[in-house]
């Protein structure tokens, strides 16, 4: 390498900043033309360039590394990042963020996109498909309706029971609950010995405040005076329900209207004063708040117990089970909303009964009855913000989504299934399915991350979930046949669960 | 309601949210429904994804879920400090890329046993000597990178690792976009230099490694 050859720019070229080479005239373009030029005459040069761009290659590594770092619990706000893309932060707060932004992937392209103009000038244009806007204020109008939901279970939980008060005689309060009740119900036990007659009207009141706890989960979009969708059909009100509600309380059960400014009214008024006895999802009541519970999920819809059709399935294409429902669960009318829909490697279609499959989306409403599919992908839907179904591979069932559980037809068959291996939740599934021969398969329930127990059914049999709250509903891997142990008889028992059974899903 | 609204007015949108007006909201989701749905899709073509239309669509509720779950959780942490719109977008944004994030991490746990199944028996195996001496500098220059400041990192990995263009790093980093080279190539030469103290040299006079 002679002393002409210009190493300094060559290591420019391999660092990307050759136009800024510092002393060197001419333009970055003409540089990097002659830089070109002479690493084609010397190969001393390109020997250089060569160890460099090995370098460079480490230093790109590492820099990935420490660059690119999994720490998501430490990202800022995103009030904290807006206004530092914004450069409105302090001097300390800022070099703060900036030091976690250099570490982190995600909030650099998260604050890099927030600032550029393509998506600033978005803003004012408002190019947005008015469907995609529908799903937009349903998923919001769910959102605040679940906050209501749970701001109601808190006032409920704070030592309101049901059974203390059924009587309404505080006086008759039983000793051993008192451990479980909280400070609300004590403030009002108090108030009740100081003003008798003023506290029998709010205890009286108070006490058909249980059943707003259970009320439908089905969420209904208020904000959006439009109906929600052309496909799905208007749902008739059961005047058991409660009311459908905003996140404040709004007397009109007709969904269609325009969203009016709510009331600020205690949420007794929400739900009719002798609801029937619902299932205790967990998600509203607390346990043993509510009404006895009853031996079958689904008390509006329960299934036929022969199940779908026993017709064996198209082995080359999946058919629509919901066409099979002959004395099967009756169509109902009352929508669900399909919150989160997955499509891993493809989309989950959906077909109504009349309707041709199409892909579902996130927004979209479902309706018992409906037909789900994956078609040879993975995916995963979400109901409600409860229950969640994952489909694998080539799964094919008909979901119905009830006020108080969900309900799965499986059609196992003719898909390469030996068995299925499902886990029910949200409330207390029935779960009916058919076999070929003598592939049972299995449900179980999970809490949280853990089943809690595992029993088989045969096919074509109604299963009552025993009293458990599950959380989610999964469609696993198909499991081998090897140790799943027999058929279990009408009332299931534990099996041991065989290597194939999804890493999630361990008996207790 | 546009990015041009003042910072009051913004104000107001949110607070009325927040104490739970529906027509609030829906102001909210009109006026700021583009501007988030253009962010998730610049999100997934970052992250070299294809159009998605169904995707974008259910990223766009999400965020706005988002914004309203929890009471309006998220919402209230809105301090003004910045414009609603860049909140906003931050918000779809991070939500695309969390997805993203966790779809690749499936394929890659997927694929990595495939790949482990797969891969064949190795011949040729390096010297480990070597292999040692690599992974050492690999992880020095890790630690070095680690004890940058913090700006001169954020130069570094938005222009080596992410490939952003000078003007989009003078807009992340407010700087002028005529010195944005400069101050790229002065981060690197501080990088050389701590590097050069550890005794890793980065300008070809290694052996090969």
């Amino acid at each position: 390498m002679s002393q002409d050859c210009p190493k300094d720019l060559v290591r420019s070229l391999v660092e990307g900043t050759l136009d800024v080479a510092g002393s060197h005239d001419g333009s970055a373009a003409d540089q990097r033309a002659s830089v070109l030029a002479h690493l084609e005459a010397c190969a001393s040069c390109r020997k250089l360039q060569s160890k460099l761009e090995r370098n460079e290659r480490l230093v790109r590594a590492a820099l990935e590394t420490a660059g690119d770092t999994d720490a998501d619990s430490e990202c800022p706000s995103p009030a904290d990042l807006a206004a530092w893309t914004e450069h409105a932060l302090e001097e300390d707060a800022r070099a703060k963020i900036e030091e976690h932004v250099a570490r982190c992937a995600l909030c650099r392209g998260s604050s890099a996109i927030a600032s550029s103009p393509a998506v600033l000038s978005a803003f004012e244009k408002g190019d947005v498909p008015e469907t995609a806007l529908d799903a937009v204020r349903r998923r919001v109008a769910l959102a605040r309706a679940e906050s209501a939901d749970a701001q109601m279970s808190k006032l409920t939980a704070s030592g309101r029971r049901r059974s203390q008060r059924t009587t309404g005689r505080y006086a008759a309060v039983p000793a051993s609950p008192i451990a479980g009740l909280g400070m609300g119900f004590w403030i009002a036990a108090a108030a009740a010995l100081l003003v008798a007659v003023g506290l029998i009207a709010f205890r009286e009141t108070t006490t058909v405040e249980a059943p707003v706890a259970e009320k439908p989960s089905a969420p209904t979009p208020v904000v959006p005076p439009a109906p929600p969708s052309t496909r799905e059909s208007p749902a008739p009100r059961d005047p058991r329900e409660a009311p459908p509600i905003a996140p404040r309380e709004t007397p009109s059960p007709d969904t269609r209207t325009p969203a009016e400014t709510p009331a600020e009214s205690p949420v007794v008024d929400q739900n009719p004063p002798e609801a029937e006895p619902e299932e205790d999802d967990g998600r509203h009541a607390p346990r043993g708040v509510g009404a006895p519970k009853t031996g079958g999920p689904d008390i509006a819809r329960r299934p036929d117990p022969k199940g779908p059709d026993p017709k064996g399935p198209d082995e080359k294409q999946p058919k629509d089970v919901v066409g099979r429902q002959d004395g099967g669960p009756k169509r109902t009318d009352e929508p669900v909303l399909a919150c989160a829909v997955e499509g891993l490697s493809g989309p989950i279609e959906v077909k109504k009964k009349d309707g041709k499959w199409h892909a579902l989306a996130a927004g979209d409403l479902l309706h018992a009855g409906d037909s789900l599919r994956a078609k040879g992908n993975d995916a995963s839907l979400t109901v409600a913000s409860r229950a969640k179904v994952q489909l694998d591979g080539d799964t094919v069932g008909t979901v119905a989504f009830t006020r108080t559980g969900v309900k799965l037809t499986i059609e196992s068959g003719g898909l390469g299934f030996d068995h299925l291996v499902l886990a029910a939740g949200a409330g207390k599934p029935t779960v009916t399915g058919r076999d070929q021969g003598t592939a049972p398969f299995l449900v179980a329930r999970t809490v949280g991350a853990g089943a809690k127990k595992v029993a088989t059914r045969s096919a074509n049999t109604a299963l009552a979930s025993p009293d458990v709250e599950p959380t989610s509903v999964h469609w696993l891997r198909r499991c081998a046949p090897a140790g799943l142990g027999q058929r279990a008889d009408g009332a299931g028992r534990d099996i041991p669960l065989s290597d194939g059974i999804h890493e999630g899903l361990r008996p207790k | 309601m546009s990015p041009v609204a003042s910072r009051e007015e913004e104000g107001e949108l949110v607070r009325a949210c927040i104490e739970g007006k529906d027509a609030a909201w829906e102001r909210l989701v009109r006026d700021y429904s583009g501007g988030a749905l253009a962010g998730v899709k610049a999100a997934l073509r970052q992250r070299g994804h294809g159009s998605d239309p169904a995707l974008e669509e259910e990223l766009l509720a999400d965020s706005f879920e988002i914004l309203a779950a929890e009471g309006g959780a998220t919402l209230r942490s809105f301090r003004g400090e910045s414009g609603l719109a860049t909140f906003i977008s931050v918000v779809a944004t991070r939500r695309a890329f969390r997805v993203l994030r966790d779809r690749l991490r499936h394929g890659k746990a997927v694929d990595r046993k495939g790949e482990q199944e797969k891969r064949a028996p190795r011949t040729g195996e390096p010297d480990p000597a070597q292999n040692v001496q690599a992974a050492e500098r690999a992880s020095l220059m890790v630690e070095t990178i680690a004890e940058l400041s913090g700006s001169d990192k954020l130069l570094l990995t938005l222009f080596y690792l992410d490939g952003r263009s000078y003007k989009d790093i003078a807009a992340v980093t407010g700087l002028a976009v005529t010195g944005v080279g400069t101050k790229i190539a002065r981060a690197r030469a501080r990088l050389k230099e701590r590097l050069a103290r550890r005794g890793v040299s980065t300008d070809g006079s290694d052996p090969d490694i």
